[in-house]
């Protein structure tokens, strides 16, 4: 890393626009303290948000945001809402939690969210902030009424 | 997210995962063991694993050496038993992709009845008629699946399977009649003539309450 401001600054104003605009989120995240407070590991909170995105548009047919630049709260509620599943996930503490693993869990979990019956959510609170303040409610629910816990229910019946 | 697995992490420790490798041959046994794992003994998700899933009819069942389901109650108690019913017809519903799943109150109190009516029975019926039976059902020839499993669809495909296996012992007893040389059954003296009589009387006395509880 012997690379000068004159080098850097050179490298960057010769970027696309997409790219630019990357490197400003990435930035934004890492200053955002994308670090779990508790344990110390770092949050993919970029990659995180990029795959809401994805989901995002894929449900509503528009961008969440437009011109590729999430907000300062949108980075904060992404890192608490991995630090959340991420909890989750080491509930049982045998499981080695992964950055591919946390993004993948956010991934079926916005799935999840997009499969629920109650569509007022995506018009008001399907957004990082909604979806991190939602999360235990929003678990709960999914935990009590997926197959998997209406079938293990029969078996606590026996 | 699933079923949830990934979030709530079912696997207790390295010996577990090793175990449920081992078991991905068997769903009904991964199922067992996944769902109840502390509460069932190893050695009955074993026996469970072991029961041969070639066997696709009734008359292969009777000429095997499965172990019938009141065997393996009395050895692991009449919940494991419970719980193998209710794995299969878990699977079942999984497979028939239903609409409207029964409730978990349902599944398991069915479970419990066709478990009840298995150690009942005289006929005797083996790991693999359960498997036999799930497959019917699966495929539809115990009845179609509309909108759901209910209890009617599997009580009756577990009777007639019961009938129908009933029959087949029936043919079998005759078979191994012939084979030692009682010629045309017209002895009454001798313990397979003896036993081939009973068997018979079973038949007709299954038909003849089934069509019975049928009409009713």
């Amino acid at each position: 890393m012997n690379e000068t401001m004159e080098g850097i600054m050179d490298t960057v104003s010769r970027m696309r626009k997409t790219d630019k605009i990357k490197l400003v989120n990435l930035i934004l995240a890492s200053i955002k303290d994308a670090k779990n407070e508790a344990t110390g590991a770092p949050m993919p909170v970029y990659e995180g948000l990029t795959v809401f995105e994805e989901v995002y548009r894929a449900k509503k047919g528009v961008s969440y945001a437009p011109s590729g630049n999430f907000s300062t709260a949108d980075f904060k509620h992404m890192k608490e809402l991995l630090i959340k599943i991420s909890d989750r996930l080491s509930e049982g503490g045998t499981v080695l939690v992964t950055d591919a693993l946390r993004i993948g869990n956010l991934k079926m979990f916005l799935e999840a969210v997009c499969k629920m019956k109650n569509q007022w959510y995506f018009e008001n609170r399907f957004m990082p902030y909604g979806l991190n303040h939602d999360f235990e409610n929003i678990y709960t629910n999914l935990k009590n009424n997926s197959d998997y816990a209406r079938q293990q229910a029969a078996y606590n019946y026996l | 997210m699933q079923d949830n697995k990934q979030l709530t992490t079912t696997s207790k420790g390295g010996a577990a995962v090793a175990v449920r490798d081992f078991l991905t041959s068997s769903p009904v046994a991964l199922r067992m063991f996944e769902r109840m794992p502390n509460e069932i003994p190893i050695k009955a998700i074993e026996a469970v694993l072991k029961s041969d899933q070639d066997i696709k009819t009734s008359a292969q069942s009777v000429r095997s050496l499965e172990p019938s389901v009141t065997r393996f109650a009395s050895v692991y108690g009449e919940r494991a038993l419970a719980a193998l019913v209710l794995s299969h017809l878990s699977l079942v519903e999984d497979m028939a992709n239903v609409a409207r799943p029964m409730k978990p109150e349902g599944m398991a109190m069915l479970a419990k009845e066709v478990t009840k009516m298995l150690m009942e029975e005289d006929v005797a019926i083996n790991l693999a008629d359960l498997q036999i039976v799930a497959d019917r059902l699966v495929k539809g020839e115990a009845g179609q699946i509309y909108g759901g499993l209910n209890s009617q669809t599997v009580i009756k495909a577990f009777t007639d399977y019961i009938s129908e296996k009933a029959g087949e012992i029936v043919e079998w007893r005759m078979e191994k009649a012939k084979e030692h040389g009682f010629g045309d059954f017209g002895t009454t003296r001798t313990r397979e003539m003896s036993r081939l009589k009973d068997q018979q009387a079973m038949k007709l006395y299954l038909e003849g309450t089934l069509n019975k509880d049928i009409k009713q």
